[in-house]
């Protein structure tokens, strides 16, 4: 097998960042004296209730007071989950330690790898492409995106500066070093500027602030997010706005790539067609495809906030739908699905325009059945 | 009369019928506003009260007025500077039985930024109006602002763009949206709210769904079944990888504050009620993202079975794995990507909690949001081959194919570009990497004297931050006067006055133990200081601790006659009391 130099180069790549991961993970602070992150702990036995609260009996696994054993308080939502012999974090609180986790990193990391497991199974070589671009673009948004965020850099300058590169690397490890590829990022980009500026305008004018969001216990993240000193330099409104780019981002280039791939199909069994013909062959695949692609992202938003929905449907029954368009949460939610459907229907004409403008000079075989991606 | 026009004219047509919708949907909304029930009350007088929900227009306003010494009063003893930075404005309410008044109101501003939303002329708000025989009594500018009307005309707009792109399929769309929308508000919602198990509400939604958009996108046929069956698989696939997960993740079902709150509203088993909606979640996600690949891959078996007469089983199962591999990159990636573009904030809690990425990690609104991912991707992953297998049974006849199929190779272009791309990219993940590690220390809001570097680079002393806090608090911005106040504490820790002041924000803010930690505190630093006894009065008056306020506050009197504050206050908490106080200065 012949190893290409940029396939070396990626490997080299990823072997620093996981370094350099591995290196930064838990880093403590330099004042660690006055640090209260969370250690690992082992369950030895219990619950015991004292003074009507259930605490575990807990062996110390980090730190400086590794190897003892002390009594830990639980929150009664973990009593059931929580035996003798399995992990948990604990936080040292004014009333004593407390068990704030279970430790599920393990199953966690599991799951991740039957995704990778899964993905190489059944993708092949090509599974392996698709894995690199996922680590690239974990790494990307960890070791270039967050550092630069926290030190004041424009979030969306940054998702300029991370997505260009996370579009072009995931075509180009997914579809190839090839013409047809280049023309698939060409159309991406074009389509994502555009996506990027029309939420700008859009969020300014819904008075939008990119922290009314929810996550975990907090209704709103404004509280750990906006009052927190060590973020003050963030901007809050860019990160929603680099949120769209990135969530952009995959759907855009799924578009491209079928159209780039159609006009070549078309440009391969006709190599003399007019760039009028490629052009009409490109929008009509797009037309084709994006309205099942459109539904596909709205399922997706819908499904990753299943329960606020549900629980809006519950409490805004006495209410007017519309005014539930006023909170934030959906506010967001919808800007979200707008400018991905805007990206994806501009990557279509972009693409098929550049696409027949510059054909592929491919070297033509003899005649394949065209496995066309879409109905 | 050719299929062109005909293609104009429905996709004429159905942008019409969004332009309507959209129409319809705000006056629905006005129309709710129009007709929002009056709330009947008596006021302590025995006056009676009519309170209801309108819609105003602002039509006169002020600049923001900043009143930072609110101080508590006998009735109120918690009001404090939470409130005190407002913009008076002048609204004419549009509906109900105020219609056409003119009102005087307050937007009230805090510092947190979604409540800190100036209102224009012409505004749109939301008011909660309470009128009595004698005048109005109150009026509540409600929060959030008001965006709907644009939202669904800006919703509509690019409905009608995307419908004008696509023409005759345009019409195909509109109609396969009007009916995602309406089975999710009249089946999948109602089943649920209703005690059906969310696992049958979300398997029906799911049939419903695929058969629906199939014929709506699809077409019909043997082609949309294979599809289906496909997608179905897929489905199932993801449902095991969440319940078999959901075990070893020791979920309790309070991952989230919509999660807990969703538990409570619906009752039952906390733990199996969320598990089942995490299954549902799931199924709705890569509902629309399975269906495509499916037909995607039964559209593309069944070509090759077409062309290919005779063609063997095996080589159009080839051919549908090929095309699966091909297809399932690229959607793997959409959905990671939207995760991840909804994640990005939750990726600043660490910094922003001072916790790290592990704990991050093991939380279980992360543990279920990877749990959701993975679940997706796995079943995206299982739908192709199935998909391939179902329309290979479909599609392809046993015999021999009279043509191997080949793949075409496209030319390599040269790879130095690629390589200089990955190079820089290396570089730059190398040096921001090593910028993590030092941000890492620096940023940490436990570290040391950096804390308050983030403010401004020019303040040297903690007396320069202390200044720097008291012009913020001044202007009313108390998030920045509350980052300058942690400066001067990083670089002197025993700055009483810097104590003394983060008590008076902690306060307004009720965060009461700190608040009494840092008046604790000041109070030790600087025991004969006047103004921190009348401080720490007033943080014990919002901490309804009457006797232990009035007792900070003649001292604050003692210490300094002169105190007008501490005079005031005790007069407005005490009454009387305060005189005879005052008396025996």
């Amino acid at each position: 097998m012949k190893i290409r130099p940029h396939a070396l180069l990626t490997a080299a790549l990823l072997a620093c960042a996981a370094v350099a991961a591995f290196a930064s993970d838990d880093a403590p602070p330099e004042n660690s004296a006055q640090s209260n992150r969370a250690i690992r702990g082992r369950i030895i036995s219990g619950p015991l209730i004292k003074d009507g609260q259930p605490f575990f009996s807990v062996e110390i696994m980090e730190g400086p007071s590794a190897g003892q054993t002390v009594d830990a308080r639980c929150p009664e939502r973990y009593v059931r989950l929580l035996r003798a012999g399995r992990g948990c974090l604990l936080r040292a609180m004014h009333e004593g330690l407390v068990i704030v986790e279970p430790l599920r990193e393990g199953a966690v990391f599991a799951l991740v790898a039957l995704l990778a497991v899964c993905i190489a199974a059944t993708m092949g070589a090509r599974g392996l492409r698709v894995l690199a671009s996922i680590i690239i673009a974990v790494l990307l948004v960890v070791f270039v995106f967050l550092p630069l965020a926290l030190r004041g850099w424009p979030p969306l300058l940054l998702a300029a500066i991370t997505g260009a590169p996370l579009c072009a690397g995931g075509i180009v490890l997914i579809g190839g070093w090839n013409r047809k590829s280049l023309h698939a990022i060409a159309g991406s980009l074009c389509a994502l500027v555009v996506a990027a500026s029309l939420p700008a305008v859009v969020c300014r004018a819904l008075a939008l602030t990119g922290l009314e969001r929810e996550f975990g216990m907090f209704y709103h993240l404004d509280v750990p997010l906006w009052y927190s000193p060590a973020l003050a330099k963030v901007s809050f409104y860019q990160l929603l706005l680099a949120g769209v780019v990135v969530a952009s981002l995959g759907a855009t280039m799924d578009v491209s790539m079928v159209v780039s791939t159609a006009v070549w199909e078309v440009h391969r069994s006709a190599p003399g067609a007019q760039r009028g013909r490629l052009r009409r062959a490109g929008l009509a695949v797009g037309r084709d495809i994006l309205g099942m692609m459109i539904i596909a992202i709205l399922l997706i938003y819908a499904g990753y906030q299943f329960e606020m929905l549900l629980l809006f449907h519950i409490r805004g029954l006495p209410y007017a739908p519309g005014l539930l368009l006023n909170y934030e949460e959906i506010a967001a939610e919808v800007v979200h699905m707008g400018a991905t459907a805007i990206a994806m229907t501009l990557a279509v004409p972009f693409t098929a325009l550049i696409a027949a403008r510059f054909p592929a000079k491919g070297r033509l075989h003899e005649p394949t059945p065209s496995v066309e991606p879409s109905a | 009369m050719n299929r062109r026009s005909l293609e104009n004219i429905a996709a004429a047509a159905a942008i019409l019928v969004v332009v309507l919708a959209a129409f319809l949907a705000v006056r629905q909304t006005h129309l709710w506003f129009e007709r929002a029930e009056v709330h009947r009350s008596t006021d302590v007088a025995g006056n009676d009260l009519l309170a209801q929900d309108a819609l105003a227009e602002v039509v006169a306003l002020a600049e923001p007025v900043t009143d930072i010494l609110d101080v508590p009063t006998r009735t109120n003893p918690r009001r404090g500077p939470a409130q005190n930075r407002y913009q008076p404005v002048v609204l004419r309410v549009l509906t109900g039985i105020n219609r056409g008044k003119l009102f005087l109101a307050n937007n009230i501003l805090h510092f947190k930024p979604s409540s800190n939303a100036l209102i224009g002329k012409g505004s749109l708000v939301h008011v909660s109006v309470t009128t009595s025989g004698h005048g109005v009594q109150d009026v509540l500018i409600c929060k959030p602002i008001v965006r709907y009307p644009l939202l669904i005309y800006l919703i509509a707009g690019l409905l009608c763009a995307v419908i004008l792109f696509m023409r005759a399929r345009g019409v195909a769309f509109a109609g396969a949206l009007a009916f995602t929308v309406l089975a999710s508000s009249f089946v999948l919602f109602p089943l649920i709210l209703r005690g059906f198990s969310p696992l049958g509400a979300a398997a029906i939604y799911a049939l419903l769904m695929m058969v629906m958009l199939t014929l709506f996108l699809g077409g019909a046929g043997k082609k949309a079944l294979a599809a289906i069956l496909g997608a179905c698989g897929g489905l199932i696939v993801s449902v095991v990888v969440v319940l078999a997960a959901s075990g070893p993740l020791k979920l309790s079902g309070f991952t989230s504050a919509f999660s807990v709150a969703l538990m409570e509203a619906l009752g039952g088993d906390v733990e199996l009620s969320f598990v089942r909606l995490l299954v549902c979640g799931t199924v709705i996600c890569i509902l629309g993202i399975v269906l495509d690949l499916g037909v995607s891959i039964a559209s593309a078996v069944e070509k090759v079975s077409m062309e290919n007469r005779g063609i063997r089983r095996s080589a159009a199962l080839k051919a549908g794995m090929r095309m699966s591999r091909d297809v399932t990159g690229t959607m793997l990636l959409t959905l990671i990507f939207v995760w991840a573009g909804s994640e990005l904030h939750a990726m600043m809690l660490p910094r922003g909690l001072g916790i790290s990425f592990r704990e991050l990690l093991n939380t279980e609104a992360m543990a279920v949001e990877i749990l959701r991912l993975v679940a997706g991707g796995v079943g995206l992953l299982a739908t192709g081959p199935i998909t391939a297998l179902v329309s290979v049974a479909f599609f392809a006849r046993t015999g021999h194919s009279a043509r191997p199929l080949k793949q075409v190779k496209e030319k390599r272009l040269p790879a130095w570009p690629l390589t200089v791309v990955i190079c820089v990219e290396a570089a730059l993940c190398i040096v921001c990497g090593r910028m993590l590690l030092k941000t890492a220390g620096e940023l940490s809001p436990a570290s040391g004297a950096e804390t308050g570097a983030v403010i401004t680079p020019d303040l040297a002393s903690a007396d320069d931050y202390y200044s720097y806090a008291v012009a913020r608090l001044k202007e009313g911005n108390q998030p920045r006067a509350a980052l300058a106040l942690w400066g001067a504490l990083a670089l002197d820790p025993d700055h009483g006055p810097a104590h003394r002041d983060l008590a008076y924000l902690f306060a307004g803010r009720k965060w009461f133990p700190p608040a009494r930690a840092e008046i604790d505190q000041a109070l030790k630093l600087l025991p004969d200081d006047s103004h921190t006894h009348y401080i720490a009065g007033v943080v014990m008056a919002w901490q309804s601790m009457p006797s232990e306020a009035e007792r900070e506050l003649k001292r604050a009197l003692e210490l300094d006659p002169n105190n007008a504050n501490a005079s005031e206050a005790l007069r407005a908490l005490f009454g009387a009391e305060a005189d005879g106080a005052g008396g025996g200065r």
